[in-house]
């Protein structure tokens, strides 16, 4: 099953970046001016937040890692099984572990086209995720099928959040979408 | 450059400026300033330094790449600006403050009734020895400090400690607060040691100065504290330096006239 995971983190890390922040002004104005007031705000207040600072960031860190790891699932299909068919609502995207799957178009059996076949490393499922469309074509595997899903929200934060995969998917859609 | 990145480049700038107003500002008045301990001095200027980068970094990724905070790259500039700059930060602060922890303002800041031992010491007129080691600079600074907490990192530790407590007492007597164990303090105050001041203090910087051992060839040739068994009275309690040397502090009927 897969596990969809949001990322509701970056209140956390500004909070984190807030107490950060103020325990190392206290920090600077101890070293500054060093009184009896300062020393308490070092002591009993800025060295705390510097700390805390540290275990809300460690702890964002940690369920974000955790819930990416979660976002991610293993899938096996036989031979000839259908992964999903054009028009239907697109929730996830694909990457081959192992195997090969066939891209159709048109009808199945005797009309059908087949587009391309997409090996081990390659991924699909992604093109109707990024224009928010149903699945523009049929999917079917044509060996003995292993597949890691990622459900649409969490490819959605990838895909916004590490400019590399959004490069390396925008140029696969590019090239697909220039051999249709 | 986005209207964002200038506001944050230019808060940097004027924080740095003002800083540095404050850190590198020469003496004024006339008087002449010993030299700065280089090596404090120069963890202040690494304190502040790392202070600034690790600011900057926090508020360039909260500020500038708050779109994009889940990235990768946003997450290692947080974890540098939170948890590695930092623990330096911290460190240094704390060694540098704690420094200036030890001087006169400081410990009279909160030692007020101490009004007569502090200003006899620093009148030029007095002849008392805390007045005396004042004036003649015999000690440069923190001159509370080194009469009256014990030498080495334990002797340290102990009147922070102390003092620590002291402020806890001070301030929950001032707030009223009593349900607190140790809470608020009553008079009369009393020594923490109750034979009296460690006179093995004074031995720590005197003991071997050539007047307390009276070497050979001095110029000007006193009591051999040592071969006159003075050293060994001091270290039994059997003696004081001021049964002979005079009041380190005004007596108690002179400090009110102070």
């Amino acid at each position: 099953m897969t596990v969809a995971v949001a990322y509701p983190y970056k209140k956390h890390l500004i909070f984190a970046g807030v107490l950060g922040l103020v325990g190392q002004a206290t920090a600077l104005a101890f070293m500054l001016a060093p009184s009896p007031f300062t020393t308490v705000g070092f002591i009993g207040g800025g060295v705390m937040l510097i700390l805390l600072a540290i275990v809300v960031f460690g702890y964002v860190t940690f369920q974000d890692n955790k819930a990416r790891t979660e976002s991610v699932t293993e899938k096996t299909y036989a031979p000839g099984e259908i992964i999903f068919r054009r028009g239907d609502t697109a929730d996830c995207l694909y990457v081959i572990n192992a195997g090969e799957v066939e891209v159709i178009q048109g009808g199945e059996g005797e009309n059908e086209t087949i587009l391309a076949r997409l090996g081990e490393g390659e991924c699909f499922g992604e093109m109707a995720l990024l224009s928010n469309a149903p699945r523009n074509a049929t999917i079917r595997a044509a060996t003995d099928l292993e597949v890691l899903t990622i459900h649409r929200d969490d490819f959605m934060s990838l895909h916004s959040s590490i400019p590399a995969l959004r490069q390396s998917l925008d140029e696969a859609m590019e090239r697909r979408t220039a051999k249709e | 450059m986005s209207k964002k990145a200038r506001y944050v480049v230019g808060f940097g700038l004027v924080l740095v400026i003002s800083l540095a107003e404050i850190l590198f500002a020469q003496a004024e008045g006339g008087r002449w300033q010993p030299t700065e301990d280089p090596t404090l001095l120069w963890a202040s200027r690494g304190g502040l330094v790392l202070m600034v980068i690790a600011a900057g970094l926090i508020l360039f990724t909260l500020l500038l790449r708050k779109d994009r905070l889940m990235e990768s790259a946003s997450k290692w500039m947080l974890f540098l600006g939170l948890c590695i700059l930092p623990l330096p930060v911290v460190i240094l602060s704390g060694a540098i403050g704690m420094e200036g922890s030890k001087e006169v303002e400081f410990c009279h800041s909160c030692h007020l009734p101490m009004d007569p031992f502090v200003n006899d010491m620093q009148d030029p007129a007095s002849e008392n020895l805390a007045a005396l080691h004042y004036k003649n600079r015999y000690m440069q600074n923190a001159h509370c400090w080194k009469c009256h907490s014990d030498y080495g990192i334990g002797g340290t530790v102990e009147a922070k400690t102390n003092g620590m407590l002291h402020m806890y007492k001070y301030t929950t007597d001032q707030l009223g607060i009593e349900f607190l164990p140790g809470a608020g303090w009553h008079a009369p105050i009393e020594l923490y040691n109750p034979d009296g001041y460690n006179w093995t203090i004074c031995l720590e910087c005197h003991g071997d100065s050539a007047k307390f051992i009276q070497v050979e060839g001095a110029e000007e040739p006193g009591m051999d504290h040592v071969e006159e068994g003075v050293l060994e009275m001091i270290e039994s309690g059997e003696a004081t330096c001021t049964d002979c040397h005079g009041m380190a502090h005004p007596e108690r009927e002179e400090r009110s006239t102070k």
